[in-house]
């Protein structure tokens, strides 16, 4: 994984999306063809690192290297720019992952190759109270 | 001219643990060669876990030469859960383009030869690995998410949800070649343990093995009526599902109802069998308002008034869909298409009384990439 990693890096630091040129659309997931306007004209845009919760999951099964993370608390997030993102939610207390909450991104560990291989990092996403 | 389904096989799903994944494909495909007496001059292999779970590719050659069938076409096709209807879809055209007189579909998936994870992870791979894979976001926890906008919109709990689940497991009691023979009450199934809230295990299709085989033909030369598909559509959406402008509504399926009907100049409410990707039961349910089946925000009511019954106009998923009768992901579209078939031909599990048309939908991801059969017996 460690070169596919090192490709995306910057888009998991710091949540790099893209912009349409032509008809300022914008997403994460980033695209190479714009889904409103057919545009090839992208270009790469930094996402708001704030929003809200408009769906959210607390998950008991798990992908190889993610069981020490069990439960899991996932949220579909709007950032203030419309955008939707899926992202694990830390650092929040379960009363406090509901629809509407404010969240803000984190910077942290995703997962690592063992104990002694690389370490991957990247977005996850806190409940910030009012 | 019409494709005719000519030969069906299949095996039961379940947990196969001393057959392969070519074991499992040969047996349905000499099920389906022998019901057609034909011999197919192509064969397309639909699958999606191979690489993954058996360490083999190239498995439309071995299936072939393990047939004994040497010096025709074959192929496999990948299009993740929808693999096994995109084959169907596929062998149609072909075989309404080129000079072929039939086409063997076979579906096999073998899903227990992984640990618990790496079965999680494999239902997963259909799904973006940059953006949810690597996070660690399964594929259950995406249904969930999508549940729970289902739910927010339209003021319906789990618990009603669950109707669906019950439904499924009525309806494959007497199916034996589906994954579960049992009811579950709807007590014990909002009492099952939690995979991903709001959904908990009996809301959730299980891991199993399985292969179904389908020949399509020119001329039935079988012992069955003839069934003929009146339709093969198929369109895609987004990949991730959250990316889209309205996030509950099914853009492919539309898109594949629309042009399902237009094709085969039928009405929705000539369908009297339904055979849809019903994998938890808030995409059940959103695709049954989706198609116009039940009004936005009803569709689990409906199942409680006994709408989708195994006797009534539109019977839903007559050997228990995704749920009870069992998901191995490649296979799937083909058991829907067999269930339909043989129901019209009057030999299947349940004996039901004047069902005419079939309608079946497969799809991968949340409506990323569908695929819908219409199917009829001959005029």
């Amino acid at each position: 994984m460690s070169v596919s990693y090192w490709r995306l890096r910057d888009r998991y630091y710091r949540i790099i999306g893209s912009i349409c040129d032509s008809c300022n659309y914008e997403s994460f997931p980033k695209f190479n063809t714009c889904p409103k306007c057919k545009s090839h004209d992208i270009s790469d845009k930094e996402m708001p690192h704030t929003g809200k919760i408009i769906s959210y999951t607390l998950s008991y099964e798990s992908m190889p290297g993610f069981e020490h993370e069990l439960p899991m608390s996932i949220g579909l997030i709007k950032l203030d720019n419309g955008v939707n993102i899926v992202s694990q939610l830390v650092d929040s207390e379960a009363e406090d992952i509901k629809i509407n909450a404010n969240v803000k991104s984190v910077f942290r560990k995703i997962n690592a190759d063992g104990n002694s291989g690389q370490i991957y990092y990247g977005y996850k996403f806190k409940v910030i109270n009012a | 001219m019409q494709t005719k389904i000519s030969g069906t096989g299949l095996t039961k799903i379940t947990d196969h643990w001393s057959k392969s994944i070519v074991d499992l494909a040969i047996d349905s495909a000499r099920q389906a060669i022998s019901e057609s007496n034909t011999s197919p001059d192509m064969i397309i292999f639909a699958n999606t876990l191979s690489s993954y779970s058996s360490s083999q590719e190239n498995l439309s050659t071995i299936i072939s030469e393990e047939l004994g069938l040497s010096d025709i076409t074959t192929f496999k096709l990948e299009s993740s859960s929808c693999s096994g209807a995109m084959a169907v879809n596929i062998g149609h055209k072909l075989l309404n383009s080129d000079n072929l007189e039939s086409v063997l579909i076979i579906g096999a998936e073998k899903m227990t030869d992984l640990s618990p994870a790496e079965t999680i992870k494999a239902t997963a791979l259909g799904e973006s690995y940059e953006y949810t894979q690597f996070f660690g976001i399964t594929m259950n926890s995406l249904y969930a998410l999508f549940s729970r906008l289902y739910m927010e919109k339209y003021d319906v709990t789990s618990e009603e949800l669950s109707q669906f689940s019950v439904l499924s497991h009525k309806h494959s009691v007497t199916c034996k070649h589906a994954q579960f023979n049992r009811e579950f009450s709807l007590d014990s199934i909002n009492k099952s343990a939690t995979i991903s809230s709001p959904l908990r295990m009996l809301n959730c299709s299980p891991i199993g093995d399985g292969s179904a085989s389908l020949v399509l033909s020119k001329t039935n030369n079988s012992n069955f009526d003839d069934v003929n598909i009146l339709s093969s559509t198929s369109s895609n959406s987004s990949t991730s599902f959250f990316s889209r402008e309205d996030l509950l509504k099914f853009y492919s399926t539309t898109s594949c109802l629309n042009k399902s009907l237009a094709e085969s100049k039928i009405k929705l409410e000539d369908i009297d069998l339904l055979e849809i990707h019903d994998v938890v039961p808030a995409i059940t349910a959103n695709i049954l308002e989706t198609m116009g089946f039940s009004k936005p925000g009803n569709a689990s009511s409906d199942v409680l008034s006994g709408r989708y019954d195994l006797n009534s106009k539109v019977t839903l998923s007559s050997s228990g869909g995704l749920k009870a009768r069992g998901n191995p992901l490649s296979a799937t579209g083909i058991y829907q298409i067999i269930e339909v078939t043989r129901q019209l031909q009057n030999r299947s599990h349940a004996d039901l009384e004047n069902k005419n048309i079939g309608l079946c939908h497969n799809m991968s991801g949340i409506d990323s990439n569908t695929v819908v059969h219409v199917l009829g017996v001959a005029n």
